[in-house]
C-alpha cells in the first residue's frame, strides 16, 4: 500500500576515486591496496606544518571530461576551499574541497525513463581511512588511522533529488560508473572507489544517509531507510531531519548526532592553491579525447552489427571488457548475431556463476569463436556447445582441444544411432503409444531421451528422421 | 549582536574549552573586533571584481607522476599515539 504522503524523492552525493597515479596535492602513489598503513604518505598528505599542496593536473583533466560527459557547464574559474572539521581522518583539521566556485554545475544524465539532474561536480581530497577499535563508529574506544588514502583525488557528483525509486538509483550509478570507466577516470576494482551519501525525503522530512560504499550497499541502505520512514509515517509520526550512518554489517541505518551544519564548516578559500582557469581551448582539447561513450556504442552495435538493441545494451552495460570482447569476436567471425546471442546467454550466465568478469576469466575471443565455428561445421551439437562454454569459462581450456580429447563430436553413424533409437523405443512404450494415438508431441520426448543417451552428441535432425521412420 | 551562545558555539567548533569568565570576556572582545571590521563596509565595491586570492597567479600544476614519500617509520616518528603502523586517535562521534 502506498499513498501520496509516502512518496519519496532521493538525491545522491557520489564520491568517486579518480584514476590518477599520484594523489591530488602530492606525488604519493594512489596504489594503496594491500600495502602497509601509512607507508604511502608525505608531509603534504600527513598535513605537517609547512608542507604545500601542488595540484595534479590529470585530476582536473578527468574532472573536466566527466563534467562534459554529464552535460555540465564548467566554471571558467575554479578555486579550492578548506572545509574545517575535527576528525582524525584529516590531519590538517580541514579537507581541501570546493565550495564557492566548484568545477562544474547544471548537467544531467539520461537513464531509461528520464533525465537525472546534476547539480554540481567538485574535486576534493579523500580523507584517511579509520578503523574503529573496540566498537563501532559511536562506541569505539579509539580509532586507528591510515593516511595512505588521504589525498587521493575524489570527484564529488551531486544530483538533484530526481530519483523516485531504488531501481532508478541503481541504473544511474551503473551508467555513471560505466561512463567514467570509458573515460579512464575511474577504476571500480579499486577498494572503496565509490562512496555515496543519499538524501531521502518523505512527507517533508529529509534524512541524509552516510557511509554507503558501492552498488550493493546502496540498495540495502535505501530500502531500509524507505521502510523505516514509511513505518514512522504510518504510526502517525514525523520523519525528523537528521544524518544517519549506514552499517553494512546489519544493513541498517542509525542516527548520528552530527552537530555541524554547513555554515559550521567555516569554508574559506585555500590560499596555498592558485586559481584554476579553464578556457575553451583546454575544454576542446579534452573533448577531442573523449572516446565513444556507452550509449553511442549501443547505437553503433545496433547499426553496424545489426544485433538487437536488447543484446547491444546487455553487452555494453555488462562492462567495457565484455563489449570489447564482442567486437574482437566479430573481427574474426562474421556472424555478429550468433556471437551476441551466445554472449548474453551462455557466456554471461557462466561468468556470473563463477563470479568473474570476462577479463578476469581466461576466455579469449579466438577460443569462444571456435565453439561457434564447430557448431557451424556440424562438428558438435548446440548442446555440447553450451557445455563447452561452461567448461571454457571454468577452466580456460581451449574448447577445440576438449572436443578432440574427449571425442565430443556429433554422432553421424546411422547404424549407431539406430541402435540408440531402438533402445529408447523399448524403454518408453507409453510415449510410443501416445504418439501412435495421435499425440505428435511425444516425439520430442523421445528425441530428448535419445539425445541424452548419446551425451548430447547426436545430431537431433538425424535422430528425428530415424525415429519417424521407426514409428511408421 | 554577539552573545554568550555564539561564543560557546564558535569555541566548540574550534574545540576550545573556555571558562565562564573567558566566555564573558570574549563576548565583549568579539563585539569590538566586528566593530573594527565594519570600517570595510564603507568602501564602495560596486564595480570592483571580487578578489579570491592575494596573488594574481593561476594554473600552477604538477604532472601526474609518483614521487617517493616517507617510510612508515618516519611518518609515525613524531607521535606517541600509534599502534601496529597506524596513528591512534579519539572516537569521532
Ligand atoms: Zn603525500
Amino acid at each position: 500500500m502506498k499513498n501520496k504522503a509516502e512518496e519519496f524523492v532521493i538525491g545522491l552525493e557520489i564520491h568517486l576515486a579518480l584514476n590518477t597515479k599520484s594523489k591530488l596535492f602530492c606525488g604519493c602513489s594512489t596504489n594503496i591496496s594491500g600495502v602497509e598503513p601509512n607507508s604511502l604518505c608525505c608531509p603534504t598528505c600527513l598535513g605537517l606544518p609547512g608542507s604545500k599542496p601542488r595540484v595534479n593536473k590529470r585530476a582536473i583533466d578527468f574532472g573536466i571530461m566527466v563534467a562534459k560527459a554529464l552535460n555540465c557547464e564548467i566554471n571558467p574559474r575554479m578555486f579550492f576551499s578548506r572545509k574545517s572539521y575535527f576528525y582524525p581522518d584529516m590531519p590538517k583539521n580541514f579537507q581541501i574541497s570546493q565550495y564557492e566556485l566548484p568545477l562544474a554545475k547544471g548537467g544531467y544524465l539520461k537513464i531509461s525513463e528520464k533525465k537525472i539532474g546534476i547539480r554540481r561536480i567538485q574535486i576534493e581530497e579523500d580523507p584517511g581511512r579509520l578503523i574503529h577499535v573496540g566498537g563501532d563508529i559511536t562506541s569505539a574506544e579509539y580509532v586507528l588511522v591510515d593516511y595512505n588514502r588521504s589525498g587521493i583525488p575524489l570527484l564529488e557528483i551531486v544530483t538533484e533529488p530526481d530519483f523516485t525509486s531504488t531501481g532508478e538509483v541503481k541504473e544511474f550509478l551503473s551508467k555513471l560508473s560505466m561512463i567514467l570507466q570509458y573515460l579512464g577516470a575511474y577504476d571500480p576494482k579499486k577498494e572503496a572507489s565509490m562512496r555515496i551519501d543519499a538524501n531521502i525525503s518523505m512527507g517533508g522530512g529529509r534524512v541524509e544517509v552516510k557511509n554507503i560504499t558501492g552498488f550493493k550497499a546502496v540498495e540495502s541502505a535505501l530500502s531500509y531507510e524507505i521502510i523505516r520512514q514509511r513505518n514512522i509515517m504510518r504510526r502517525g509520526g514525523k520523519v525528523v531531519r537528521e544524518t544517519r550512518h549506514f552499517d553494512p554489517v546489519s544493513n541498517t541505518t542509525r542516527s548520528l548526532r552530527a552537530k555541524e551544519m554547513e555554515e559550521d564548516y567555516g569554508f574559506i578559500l585555500d590560499t596555498d592553491l592558485a586559481e584554476v582557469a579553464i578556457d575553451e581551448k583546454w575544454i576542446k582539447d579534452l573533448e577531442n579525447k573523449i572516446p565513444e561513450l556507452p550509449d553511442e556504442r549501443v547505437r553503433r552495435f545496433v547499426e553496424e552489427y545489426k544485433i538487437s538493441e536488447r543484446n547491444a545494451k546487455v553487452i555494453v552495460y555488462t562492462d567495457k571488457a565484455f563489449a570489447d570482447f564482442f567486437e574482437k569476436c566479430c573481427e574474426i567471425y562474421d556472424k555478429p548475431t550468433q556471437v551476441a546471442n551466445w554472449m548474453v546467454t551462455d557466456l554471461l550466465k557462466s561468468l556470473n556463476y563463477n563470479k568473474i568478469s570476462i577479463d578476469e576469466s581466461e576466455v579469449e575471443p579466438e577460443g569462444f569463436v571456435e565453439i561457434l565455428k564447430m557448431i557451424d561445421e556440424g562438428k558438435i551439437s548446440g548442446r555440447i556447445g553450451k557445455e563447452l562454454v561452461k567448461r571454457y569459462v571454468a577452466s580456460g581450456k581451449n574448447p577445440r582441444e576438449i572436443v578432440e580429447e574427449e571425442d565430443l563430436t556429433v554422432l553421424r553413424g546411422r547404424e549407431e544411432l539406430e541402435e540408440v533409437v531402438k533402445k529408447v523405443l523399448k524403454e518408453n512404450k507409453n510415449a510410443v503409444e501416445d504418439y501412435r494415438k495421435g499425440n505428435k508431441k511425444a516425439i520430442e520426448f523421445l528425441i530428448g531421451k535419445a539425445l541424452a543417451k548419446t551425451g548430447g552428441r547426436a545430431d537431433p535432425k538425424l535422430l528425428r528422421e530415424i525415429l519417424l521412420e521407426f514409428l511408421k | 549582536m554577539i552573545n554568550k551562545e555564539i561564543v560557546r558555539h564558535v569555541a566548540e567548533l574550534a574545540r576550545l574549552k573556555l571558562s565562564e569568565e573567558e566566555i564573558e570576556k570574549y563576548s565583549e572582545q568579539f563585539e569590538h573586533i566586528l566593530e573594527a571590521f565594519k570600517i570595510l563596509d564603507e568602501v564602495d565595491t560596486e564595480d570592483v571584481e571580487p578578489s579570491f586570492h592575494p596573488l594574481e597567479i593561476k594554473n600552477v600544476f604538477r604532472e601526474d607522476e609518483v614521487e617517493s614519500g616517507l617510510s612508515q617509520e618516519k611518518a609515525l616518528l613524531n607521535t606517541k599515539h600509534k599502534e601496529k603502523g597506524y596513528f591512534k586517535g579519539p572516537r569521532i562521534v
